[in-house]
């Protein structure tokens, strides 16, 4: 193996429709520059989130690698530092609490006290047949009543740290792993993340992470979502429904393959239908050209997406986490792209929404900036803040970061733990 | 008497019977008593007119009931939905009462329960749990019923222990006079409650009250039942009526009421009703039940009363386990499976679903379940 450079870093990206791979640099001055990318269809190795063909993913992937590599000169196996998405439906999220009591002679909170807090977090049941892979910071509280962004260094008889575990289930965590080893790749250095979190640093501002957004990654088998309030994550979870719903309902409400609904979509017609307020939706099918009416097309799409983001709005006011989110929401994928998405995304939430994309992005961008590629960004951002040593390269800069550092402390440490 | 339409309705073997006690009570003449059965001798041998009668599934088992399966009684009741919504539309509301442990009863629960709430019709089930000496198997199917069927319906469902009656019964009783005493108790219970809601005229009975308390949590009642006349005195009849139903053997004595988590109590009078008495009569329930009860009131009355009362009291515990099991099962629900259906094949039974749902490019693939759909079934196809 090549010698390892430090100042490279990389993200792979699974998802359902595409596997993407993105190779980056971490500048001296803080800044993460894209130098090569690299996207495959998965062709049916990725289900609802889900491996079901690890061997075909696996050259799907190393496809998507070789596009970075050759745009980056450089061999994926020798950057420093990397970061792989997780999600699918047996990703779940445990709320937990981790208390320690502040016996210092000052009476101050140190690393410590918040070290064992989330270690005391981390110590609850984790359901038989899963196993935590990271753990999320929603936000601290002193002496039962304060609740503080950074609780290290202030004056406190009790901390306790509000937080949310990350579960996936064994066997899916270990064909990730099998995957990274049969990749050539070093375990170590690649950091497995849960997709919501990588969109979130992906693509919300340091404004609205800290007044409040819901996001929500509505992609092709999966859709994430995630609250987020001042810089904690209030709640989040994982919805084994994405966009191959909606062109699986097309394809059963109007009798045609989804394949043939798929270029439709793909074509922009879809779009442009329900855009324009055209009559009908004209395909050619068997060898003649169908006509659909667009109240039955708009019937089945609107079903399904009010449905998706009613599930949301659930889940976000069962855990009062609606109180929380004072910018509005915030919505990426590929399923983003369709606008009707975005109308019954503002109309289920009735709050202020807009489509997100990657933030400050330098280097070769083409078109990553638009919603689908927020998560992959956020990936390789996240793999740029671990760069050297846990230090974040901007943190000279940025006042706020210490509850950054510690989520991504967490996501090391844990992975840390585990191998132990 | 209000001009309500009230059904008291007997399914299978024991609600027959009770049925058939309640006929020779003056009071249940206002009411339109029934019964269903699937066996056609137990039907035959009930004194109701033949009008009142409803035989279910005689082209599938030829009136000889459904052989204590639940699952049998359940098909039979799904295939004679049309009958049933024919034989109950004119009602206002209906009370079903049966006995768990059986076939009919137990499985026509959840296709009344649907064909009622299409027809918009209140309904309130009271349902006895056999007693512990008619062996384990029938105790085994009546907890079975009650975890998979009833405990979950949004609906007015009551069920009570027979065993309770043995904290009166006498020592030398037959098993006939304590199969006759639980069908009486039960069938004074059921008509206190019917006359209650047919004249709620003042601080009414209330069925979104009842359904509040006690829809989709597991849960054991018990009922006490109070009368007196002016042949007690006047002054003394709200005691009388208190004592009576403190000793009510469906009641299980005093402990039950100290110990349940909520108490609906009624009192039904004459137009001489003071409000003094009532608040009198109130307040001396009230020391019998627990600080946290839950305690719902309601008061009416009705001039054909006279100068009796009537009160009634249903004493509901929750079963404690069964709400820890919910939050457990809230929480693991989206990876479990679905229970079985009833129009799904059981014991290799055919049944055609005529909702013909498609799951597409997700027929092969893991279920993905939401509080018990299927999300991959098109969402415009669910809500047809």
């Amino acid at each position: 193996m090549a010698k390892v450079k430090e100042n490279y870093v990389g993200a792979i990206d699974i998802g359902t429709h595409k596997c993407r791979t993105l190779i980056g640099i971490s500048r001296s001055n803080g800044e993460l520059e894209i130098i090569g990318f690299g996207e495959t269809l998965t062709e049916g190795a990725v289900v609802k989130g889900d491996i079901q063909n690890l061997e075909l993913l696996q050259e799907k992937i190393s496809d998507a690698l070789n596009q970075a590599e050759n745009m980056a000169q450089i061999s994926f196996a020798d950057i420093y530092s990397a970061t792989i998405n997780i999600s699918g439906s047996t990703v779940s999220f445990i709320d937990s609490i981790g208390s320690v009591t502040i016996k210092n002679g000052d009476g101050r909170i140190t690393e410590d006290d918040y070290d064992e807090a989330c270690e005391n977090a981390e110590r609850c049941n984790i359901p038989v047949g899963k196993t935590n892979f990271g753990t999320c910071i929603s936000y601290a509280c002193i002496n039962n009543s304060k609740k503080v962004i950074n609780p290290i260094g202030q004056a406190a008889n009790k901390l306790d740290l509000h937080a949310l575990i990350h579960c996936i289930g064994a066997s899916e965590y270990k064909d990730i792993s099998l995957l990274i080893d049969d990749l050539g790749l070093d375990e170590n250095r690649i950091d497995k993340i849960f997709s919501g979190l990588a969109a979130m640093y992906g693509v919300l501002s340091e404004n609205e992470r800290k007044n409040g957004t819901l996001l929500v990654d509505f992609g092709a088998g999966t859709t994430e979502y995630l609250a987020v309030n001042n810089y904690g994550i209030m709640t989040e979870g994982v919805l084994p429904v994405g966009f191959e719903h909606v062109i699986n309902d097309l394809s059963i409400g109007l009798k045609i393959p989804a394949s043939v609904v798929r270029k439709l979509v793909e074509s922009g017609k879809l779009e442009q239908l329900l855009t324009n307020k055209e009559d009908f939706l004209t395909c050619e099918y068997n060898h003649s050209t169908q006509k659909f009416p667009l109240h039955t097309v708009e019937n089945i799409v609107n079903d399904r997406l009010q449905e998706l983001f009613t599930i949301i709005k659930n889940e976000i006011y069962k855990k009062n986490c609606h109180l929380d989110i004072n910018t509005g929401g915030i919505l990426i994928g590929g399923g983003a792209l369709l606008s009707r998405s975005q109308e019954v995304f503002r109309e289920v939430f009735n709050f202020n929404t807009s489509i997100g994309k990657a933030n400050d992005m330098t280097g070769i961008i083409g078109n990553l900036q638009t919603p689908p590629y927020g998560t992959t960004y956020g990936l390789l951002l996240l793999a740029h803040m671990c760069c050297v040593g846990n230090e974040l390269p901007s943190k000279a800069n940025n006042p706020l970061t210490t509850a950054v550092d510690k989520i991504i402390y967490f996501y090391k440490r844990v992975k840390d733990s585990i191998k132990l | 008497m209000s001009m309500k339409k009230i059904g008291i309705v007997g399914i299978g073997g024991a609600g027959i019977k009770i049925v058939g006690t309640l006929q020779n009570l003056k009071q249940a003449q206002n009411f339109s008593l029934l019964a269903i059965d699937t066996d056609e001798k137990t039907l035959s041998e009930s004194m109701l007119p033949e009008a009142n009668k409803l035989l279910l599934g005689f082209d599938w088992k030829k009136g000889n009931g459904c052989g204590g399966d639940a699952a049998i009684g359940g098909r039979v009741f799904g295939h004679e939905r049309a009958r049933l919504n024919a034989f109950f539309k004119d009602y206002d509301m209906i009370f079903f009462v049966g006995g768990l442990g059986r076939g009919t009863a137990g499985g026509s629960v959840s296709v009344i329960l649907s064909e009622m709430n299409k027809l918009q019709i209140p309904l309130i089930f009271v349902l006895t749990l056999p007693f512990m000496m008619e062996g384990p198997a029938k105790s085994r199917a009546a907890e079975n019923l009650l975890k998979s069927e009833i405990h979950n319906t949004n609906n007015v469902i009551i069920t009570i222990p027979n065993d309770l009656l043995f904290s009166k019964l006498d020592s030398s009783c037959t098993i006939q006079e304590a199969f006759k005493l639980s069908n009486l108790e039960v069938a004074k219970s059921v008509l206190s409650l019917a006359l209650v809601f047919a004249s709620g005229n003042l601080l009414a009975a209330n069925h979104t009250d009842l359904l509040e308390i006690v829809a989709k949590k597991k849960h054991f009642a018990s009922i006490g039942i109070g009368t007196a006349s002016s042949r007690d005195s006047l002054d003394n009849r709200f005691n009388k009526a208190l004592e009576r139903m403190l000793l009510s053997p469906l009641l299980g004595g005093t402990d039950t009421l100290k110990e349940a988590d909520a108490v609906i109590v009624s009192l039904l009078g004459g137009n001489s009703l003071t409000a003094c008495d009532t608040k009198y009569l109130l307040e001396k329930v009230n020391s019998f039940v627990g600080e946290n009860a839950n305690l719902v009131v309601n008061f009416s009355t009705d001039e054909t009363f006279g100068e009796s009362i009537l009160l009634a009291v249903i004493a509901i515990k929750f079963d404690k386990n069964a709400l820890n099991l919910e939050i457990f099962k809230e929480t693991t629900e989206e990876i479990s499976a679905p229970k079985r259906k009833k129009n799904e094949n059981i014991d290799g039974q055919a049944s055609l679903d005529l909702q013909f749902h498609e799951r597409g490019i997700f027929e092969k693939t893991n279920r993905t379940y939401y509080d018990g759909i299927d999300l991959d079934i098109p969402s415009f196809q669910r809500k047809k």
